[in-house]
């Protein structure tokens, strides 16, 4: 029978993508013991091992299991049970919380939660021309999702509900309140050990513990360069049904992959982004945030890359080589034979 | 009516929010004042100071200036709109009104004067237990003599038909398209409240819900009346549409007809200031045709309240009449019409693309565009012309919500008749309409030159029309009779709507066009074409012929009907045409055939994609430009901030709410911009009878919301700790009509405007809190059983019908709330008591309550409990019923009493029908 947590604060990092979340998240799961000694209970349960799944070592997207159950209840009675009488904050970190769902409103997914007396949320912010591109690399870099379309494509089709981060996460302010509601500008954080510190203190925790981030040493591992989205991209368009074959495949074509990289965000598109996104960003700081963040509000250029673009005979290669990997695990799998 | 009876509102106070013309002001006060109300109470909006300096001084009138710190104080931003503001202020005179003992408080506009035909203390008397009587309307309409320089100077009181038919085209003409069950402004009848108010919801027009609108007499024409100047003078109503088209007003849900009013009236006030008045004396003045064919239906009287506006209160004269003329748009060299849905984006797209590869180098260009379900993308592609190399603006309406008011749903092809709101939106030069399968191959920019000769309308014959000419015994009659009968006997006067020239710059365009939408409006299913039909009759007389390459209709020089003669020789000779107009029924867009016309549309097409830089999107178009190589910033821009700030389909969240309230305190949800108002203004909640404050407390005290009442309550409930008991001693622990309101700390006593947000008709705590209150509530219920865990009781609403909560209580703290869902016949009483089930044992597991476990459940909102409560639960798994002959708790038979029994079989029901298992009532 399940078991309430009336007296008990949830915290739920919700995210979003590219700000650090995976960074956090092994730190959080490396600490487990120091933090339920202060009380904190960053549990087992919902957590999603990605180890064998990951396209990149490292790669984890926290307790997305509450995300993506289709019914939490069971999930809630584990969660009840593994926490002990103790721990008076239970933290659970996903950024798959602030994935933009058309059916799921975010007051349904919260009540899920109801059996915690207090919920607090924090959200980690980031500007959104940097976030997009990153965003996008690891949105055709994830199994399920197929995604096909280019830069431009995507940016013009699915950019425009996903860059307004006001009108996005204002339901989870509203139903938590703004004096539970937290955010931070991972433009105006000196990395993810700081973001980690500010996650920790608003659980409460004080002391040597809130510079886990600084002195724990978790895996990293690195983005999605541009050069891949193409092999990635032509590896979706084939649609492959077996997640474990897919991911070889995938970590074949980094593999594969030359030196140096290519643009995917223009000018024109960043500039775009700036224009639209300024006075949204503007108002977030106005409303959600005490102290001023010129770096969520474009007030700084972004660093350039100085990576080489890789030759035209290069890509061509490289486009040839993820098109014969991706015909021969098809034929493969047709056949029913061993895949490469 | 008026004048006739001597001080008809003795008894009376009247309320008003006001924000407009002082002299208007003045002369509603007199009005009342002279008929006798025993108070008026004036709330101002953010009047200007010179205003607020002169007003004069009244016994009888209480001026309050509410200026915008005030709202700013209480009202997050979005909150502000003028409904919530005279409602509000509404509730907050009528806490002061009854604190200076009048029983009864009218509310009203200020361009609304109440007119009774017997004293106010007569219908008081014969209606005395109700909570508001709702008075019905009159429209006050301008005979021509009477002087529209005067807010109340109409004279022609119009009252609306009801359930009867009556054709109010013949009273009105084109003007009824505009009305509403017979009238401009509302008809829902505006109320007065018999004080204190009872509790319930209101809008501005009448009570909603609870016991005030249970309680709601409405009252017949021939006692009493509300006479609505709608209209105003031409300075107020100049003042009143110009405040709202520029934002300074913010009115929430503005109906159809009012919208298309407001269309309407933004053309004339971007006009000359004589041009307005010549507009307002004909669009709001009767003429003696029409006051006939009204007074025959008895819908119209004379009312003349000139003598009741002039005194006591001296007349303004220093008000500034002077009328605005909003700027207009700015002029382009040329300006083109289109119309479309869904199906025809691509098509209209390729229209305006060979129109731009024909015409645009040679000056600027504005494409208007009239939508109907047209999404982002949708307007986007269209939008996508001002990208190119050319000088080209597309304006984008949508048109959705008047096609629905006025067509219907159930034509798919309605969107063409979406020409008849041109007139509304085209900014005023010439313009040239085009259908969506009309293509340029040349420029046509001649036809903005062409005179006219006092036209207002050119266009070519239509293909019907030339068909029965060169041969009648080939058409069928009723279309012969309809073209005959619509051109009066001149067939070649019926043009084809798929190309017009819309000559606005001339005077009398603009009536004639109304006069064509009215026809569509009011009698479209009778006309066969309907708006085709309707614009030939409105403009018989005043069209011009065009030649025929300027529409040349492929479908009529396809048909097997159109073989020899004069038609023949037509078909070759306008080949050659400028305007192309694919008019079959088979579009070639969607035709793979190569038949000629199909590969002359997409050699127009393809070579317009060319020239311009653009794609259509066919099947056969040139590919779209890479946009990562074409695009610059702003077109970036453009793409992604068309959805920047919308608002998502959530309902709006009432920013503060009233829960329940317990001796412990007041359970609320409040949203976060009030939440963060609260805490920065010190905002305090406090509860109010008459002229005492039983309590005031800070919100500095609201708890984070409480996550585990989100399932058993709802999401985002607060708990504002207050010792109810302690505030309700100096009444022995029971109050009566309770106001709950949001302070400030500049608000003292009853002198600043607190902001009401709930009453409550009994409340009791502690002690008194008992259940022999259920008969004071006019609500009762108890406690039945707790059986197997489950606590189950029955409850008989105040208000019959009506879904009204009961809430569950342990050990003091709210458990759960939610109203009793499954009908008791058993209990008798004609099916209006109903029963609840909680839980119990479950709550108790999970945390609630103390030691004690004292559970009770109580009437929401009054802290009032069931019989039977409290029952303290030792053990939850012992089975107890309630003995109410010994008011004490039993153990329970191993038998299930019937009502046990009754009550699982409703409950089940109840479930199961929330399910949808169920496919009927029982």
């Amino acid at each position: 029978m399940p078991r309430y947590a009336k007296d008990t604060t949830l915290i739920l990092h919700i995210g979003l993508h590219k700000t650090a979340t995976s960074y956090i998240q092994n730190v959080l799961s490396t600490r487990r013991i120091d933090l339920l000694s202060e009380g904190i209970l960053y549990p087992t349960t919902g957590a999603v091992d990605n180890v064998v799944l990951s396209t990149r070592p490292g790669a984890q997207s926290g307790h997305a299991e509450f995300f993506w159950a289709e019914d939490r209840r069971e999930l809630m009675a584990q969660l009840l049970n593994e926490r002990p009488d103790a721990a008076g904050t239970v933290l659970l970190s996903s950024e798959d919380f602030s994935l933009p769902r058309r059916r799921v409103h975010t007051e349904r997914f919260l009540r899920d939660f109801a059996a915690f007396g207090t919920i607090k949320v924090v959200l980690v912010l980031r500007r959104q021309d940097a976030w997009l591109e990153s965003y996008y690399k690891q949105f055709v870099d994830q199994y399920g999702n197929f995604e096909t379309r280019s830069f431009d494509e995507f940016l013009r089709h699915a950019g425009p509900n996903l860059i307004d981060f006001h009108t996005r996460f204002s339901p989870w302010r509203e139903l938590v309140g703004p004096e539970n509601f937290h955010a931070l500008s991972y433009d105006d954080l000196p990395g993810g050990a700081a973001i980690c510190r500010r996650i920790l203190e608003i659980a409460g925790v004080s002391g040597s513990l809130l510079d886990v981030g600084a002195s724990t040493d978790t895996p990293v591992y690195e983005s999605v360069r541009a050069i891949d989205t193409l092999g990635l991209r032509i590896l979706n368009s084939y649609r492959l049904g077996d997640r474990d074959l897919r991911t070889r495949l995938a970590r074949s074509i980094y593999r594969a992959a030359p030196e140096g990289d290519i643009e995917l965000m223009t000018p024109d598109m960043r500039k775009g982004i700036q224009e639209v996104c300024a006075p949204i960003n503007e108002r977030i700081e106005a409303e959600w945030f005490s102290v001023p963040v010129p770096g969520l509000r474009f007030a700084s250029l972004l660093g350039g890359t100085t990576t080489t673009s890789p030759t035209g005979p290069e890509v061509v290669d490289y486009v040839d080589q993820v098109i014969s990997l991706c015909e021969a695990a098809r034929k493969s799998a047709n056949d029913g034979g061993s895949t490469p | 009516m008026t004048g006739s009876v001597r001080d008809p509102l003795a008894g009376i106070a009247v309320y008003t929010l006001f924000r407009g013309e002082q002299s208007q002001l003045l002369q509603w006060c007199n009005f009342h004042l002279n008929e006798g109300a025993d108070r008026l109470y004036v709330m101002l909006d953010c009047p200007p100071a010179e205003l607020v300096s002169a007003l004069p001084t009244d016994p009888r009138i209480r001026w309050d200036v509410m200026d915008q710190r005030t709202w700013d104080s209480l009202y997050p931003p979005k909150s502000q709109n003028v409904e919530r503001k005279q409602v509000d202020g509404l509730w907050s005179t009528a806490l002061r009104a009854a604190a200076d003992g009048h029983n009864y408080l009218a509310f009203v506009d200020a361009d609304e004067l109440i007119s009774l035909s017997q004293p106010f203390a007569e219908m008081a008397d014969r209606f005395r237990d109700a909570s508001a009587l709702t008075l019905p309307v009159r429209e006050m309409w301008y005979a021509r003599s009477d002087n529209r320089t005067e807010p109340f100077g109409a004279t022609l009181a119009v009252r609306a038909p009801g359930a009867r038919r009556v054709n109010v085209s013949r009273a009105f003409g084109w003007r009824a398209q505009f009305l509403r069950n017979g009238l401009l402004g509302h008809d829902a009848g505006k109320s007065v409240y018999r004080l204190p108010m009872a509790e319930g919801e209101i809008t501005v027009h009448r009570p909603r819900t609870g016991r005030l609108a249970a309680l709601t007499v409405d009252l017949p024409h021939d006692s009493a009346e509300i006479l609505h100047f709608d209209s105003g003078s031409v300075a107020t109503w100049n003042a009143k549409w110009g405040a709202r088209l520029q934002g300074d007003t913010v009115a929430s849900g503005l109906g159809p007809q009012r919208l298309a009013q407001q269309q309407l009236f933004s053309h004339w006030l971007h006009q000359p200031p004589r041009d307005q008045e010549s507009f307002f004396q004909e669009f709001f003045s009767l003429d003696e045709d029409a006051q006939r064919l009204l007074a025959d239906e008895g819908l119209l009287e004379r009312v003349d309240v000139r003598k009741m506006i002039s005194s006591p209160l001296p007349p303004d004269t220093a008000t500034d009449t002077s009328l605005v003329q909003l700027p207009a748009a700015d002029r382009v060299d040329y300006q083109f019409a289109l119309v479309c849905d869904k199906r025809f984006v691509k098509p209209t797209f390729a229209t305006m693309t060979t129109v731009l590869a024909q015409t645009g180098q040679q000056g600027s260009t504005r494409f208007v565009v009239l939508g109907d379900g047209l999404d982002r993308n949708d307007v986007l592609h269209l939008k996508s012309l001002e990208h190119t190399d050319f000088d080209v603006r597309v304006i984008v309406h949508d048109i959705k919500a008047d096609l629905d008011r006025d067509i219907g749903t159930e034509d798919v092809k309605r969107a063409t008749f979406g020409r008849i709101y041109l007139v509304d939106y085209l900014p005023e030069q010439r313009t040239i309409y085009l259908d969506g399968d009309v293509l340029a191959t040349r420029s046509f920019t001649e036809l903005f030159e062409l005179d006219l000769g006092g036209a207002c309308l050119a266009g070519v014959p239509d293909s019907a029309a030339l068909r029965l000419v060169a041969n009648p015994a080939g058409v069928p009659v009723e279309q012969r009779n309809r073209l005959i009968g619509i051109t009066d006997g001149d067939p070649l006067e019926y043009l084809n709507g798929g190309v017009l020239v819309f000559d606005l710059e001339n005077p009398d365009f603009r009536s004639l066009a109304l006069h064509s939408r009215a026809l569509v409006v009011m009698q479209g299913r009778a006309l066969k074409q309907r708006d085709q039909d309707a614009m030939n009759i409105a403009f018989a007389g005043r069209k011009f012929h065009l030649d025929s390459t300027y529409n040349y209709m492929t479908q009529f020089y396809v048909s097997d009907r159109c073989l020899d003669g004069d038609l023949m020789r037509r078909k070759y000779d306008a080949a050659d045409a400028t305007l192309v107009h694919f008019s079959g029924k088979i579009k070639p867009w969607e035709s793979l055939e190569d038949e000629f016309y199909n590969g002359l549309y997409r050699r127009l097409v393809t070579n317009a994609e060319r020239r311009v830089g653009v794609s259509c999107g066919f099947y056969f178009s040139t590919p779209a430009p890479r946009a990562r190589h074409q695009w610059a910033a702003d077109r970036w821009a453009q793409v992604l901030g068309s959805r920047a700030g919308e608002p998502g389909n959530r309902e709006p969240v009432a920013d503060i709410e009233v829960v329940d309230l317990s001796d412990e305190g007041v359970y609320l949800t409040v949203s976060a911009d009030m939440y963060e108002l609260a805490s920065a203004r010190d905002l305090r909640l406090a509860a109010r009878v008459l002229d005492t404050t039983l309590f005031e407390v800070s919100f500095d005290g609201l708890t984070p919301p409480r996550a585990h009442l989100a399932t058993q309550v709802k999401q985002g409930i607060r708990m504002l700790p207050c010792d109810l008991a302690r505030a309700l001693a100096i009444c022995d622990g029971v109050a009566r009509h309770v106001e709950l309101v949001v302070t400030d700390p500049a608000s003292e006593g009853d002198t600043g405007f607190v902001r009401p947000i709930a009453v409550v008709d009994v409340v009791a705590a502690g002690a008194s809190a008992t259940p022999h209150l259920l008969d004071e509530l006019g609500a009762d219920g108890a406690l039945e059983a707790l059986v197997d865990g489950w606590l189950s009781g029955w409850y008989r609403p105040r208000v019959e019908g009506a879904d009204e909560p009961v809430s569950l209580y342990i050990d003091g703290e709210l458990a759960a709330l939610r109203p009793p869902e499954h009908p008791r016949p058993d209990l008798g009483d004609g099916g209006r008591i109903r029963g609840f089930r909680f839980n119990v044992e479950r709550l108790l597991r999970l945390g609630y309550g103390g030691t004690s476990r004292a559970v009770s459940v109580r009437v929401a909102g009054t802290n009032i409990p069931l019989r039977g409560a409290p029952l303290v639960v030792s053990d939850p798994s012992r089975n107890l019923r309630f003995d109410p002959a010994r008011d004490r708790w039993v153990k329970a038979a191993l038998q299930r009493p019937s009502v046990e029994r009754a009550a699982r079989r409703g409950w089940s029901t109840a479930v199961r029908r929330s399910r949808g298992l169920m496919s009927k009532e029982k």
